[in-house]
């Protein structure tokens, strides 16, 4: 699982606490991509005016031969003529809805595990919209025994910036091994003493590891 | 698994790393929502493998995720005992940081039962316990 899709699920929880409601916008035919996130957001403009307080998630979905479309995921009920009215405005096409139960509103991050195509690059796969708080990708941290070491290494070593980044993952992949099978906690060395109360001995014994302090 | 069916699995396409065990445990791996406390965790195995080469030796981490649905550790098995050969069966693996990073697929690795001493060992060293 990316960083990206534990946010949308994690998203999704705190969405609401009742069924939710889960549109498919298309178009009639195939258009670019930049057209259409055009055209996207104008129509989450026309949808955010009409309705008040409408808040939920979107996800894009490039389909091989329908092109690029829109899933939306809300907490509330909108009138599907209207919503198929302010469609119309803004050039879109056909409009499906179907209620969903609250524990498969995280059934969108399948689109987010498909392979990232090349016109997709850089783009934002999902998003939130509307007055809400959802988690976004800078809110997720990692949790392993790893991201534990990485960050009790930055902490003691007082890595900041890029620089030394190659340097400083092996040196915690290495302290990773060497917490496995010496059996040390995670983020402590030997002794349960902290990284910065170790000497380098301590920590790598007579291995030659490419320390970035 | 003796040696001969060692390698006929490998003469099958098996793709089959043999190293001695340093460690293997049980920990839960995943992401965590600093704003809501939510998680997403999975339980994973795994093993640190030395790997004989060319006289020196180096360490190669396997990992093995336990199926989903299982969230006791004590449920999972691990399969390995420390200081012993074993044979594991591999999805991928890749060079990352200066290590050997690999995956297995779900099968637990396998003992290596060596009826003679095994390559490499001093003169006179008894054969590996089965």
């Amino acid at each position: 699982m990316t960083k990206s899709k534990a946010a949308y699920q994690f998203a999704t929880q705190t969405l609401g606490k009742r069924p939710l409601f889960m549109w498919t916008f298309t178009f009639k035919e195939a258009l670019d991509v930049k057209k259409t996130r055009k055209k996207w957001n104008h129509l989450l403009t026309l949808l955010v005016k009409t309705f008040t307080g409408l808040c939920g998630l979107r996800v894009f979905e490039l389909h091989e031969s329908h092109g690029l479309h829109v899933h939306l995921v809300t907490n509330r009920f909108l009138d599907v003529n209207q919503a198929r009215k302010l469609a119309t405005q803004a050039g879109w096409g056909r409009v499906h809805v179907m209620r969903i139960p609250l524990e498969r509103a995280g059934y969108l991050a399948k689109y987010l595990s498909k392979e990232r195509p090349e016109c997709l690059k850089r783009w934002r796969l999902w998003a939130g919209f509307g007055d809400w708080d959802w988690t976004r990708v800078k809110d997720v941290i990692s949790d392993s025994r790893f991201s534990r070491i990485y960050r009790a290494a930055k902490e003691a070593f007082g890595w900041s910036g890029r620089r030394g980044f190659f340097e400083r993952m092996n040196l915690a992949t290495f302290l990773e091994m060497r917490t496995a099978i010496e059996g040390w906690k995670d983020g402590f060395g030997p002794g349960g003493k902290r990284y910065g109360e170790c000497s380098r001995f301590d920590l790598f014994g007579g291995s030659a590891v490419d320390s970035p302090f | 698994m003796t040696p001969e069916e060692l390698l006929r699995r490998m003469l099958l396409g098996h793709f089959i790393l043999v190293g001695e065990v340093r460690a293997a445990d049980v920990g839960e791996t995943g992401f965590v929502d600093t704003k809501t406390g939510l998680s997403a965790k999975i339980l994973r195995i795994t093993y640190f493998v030395e790997l004989p080469h060319n006289g020196a030796y180096e360490i190669a981490k396997i990992i093995r995720f336990a199926p989903r649905g299982v969230t006791d550790p004590a449920q999972v098995p691990v399969g390995v005992e420390k200081g012993r050969r074993y044979a594991f069966d591999l999805d991928s693996i890749e060079r990352k940081h200066g290590f050997l990073h690999a995956r297995m697929r779900t099968a637990l690795p396998e003992l290596i039962e060596f009826g003679v001493p095994p390559l490499g060992a001093p003169a006179g060293a008894p054969a590996a316990a089965p």
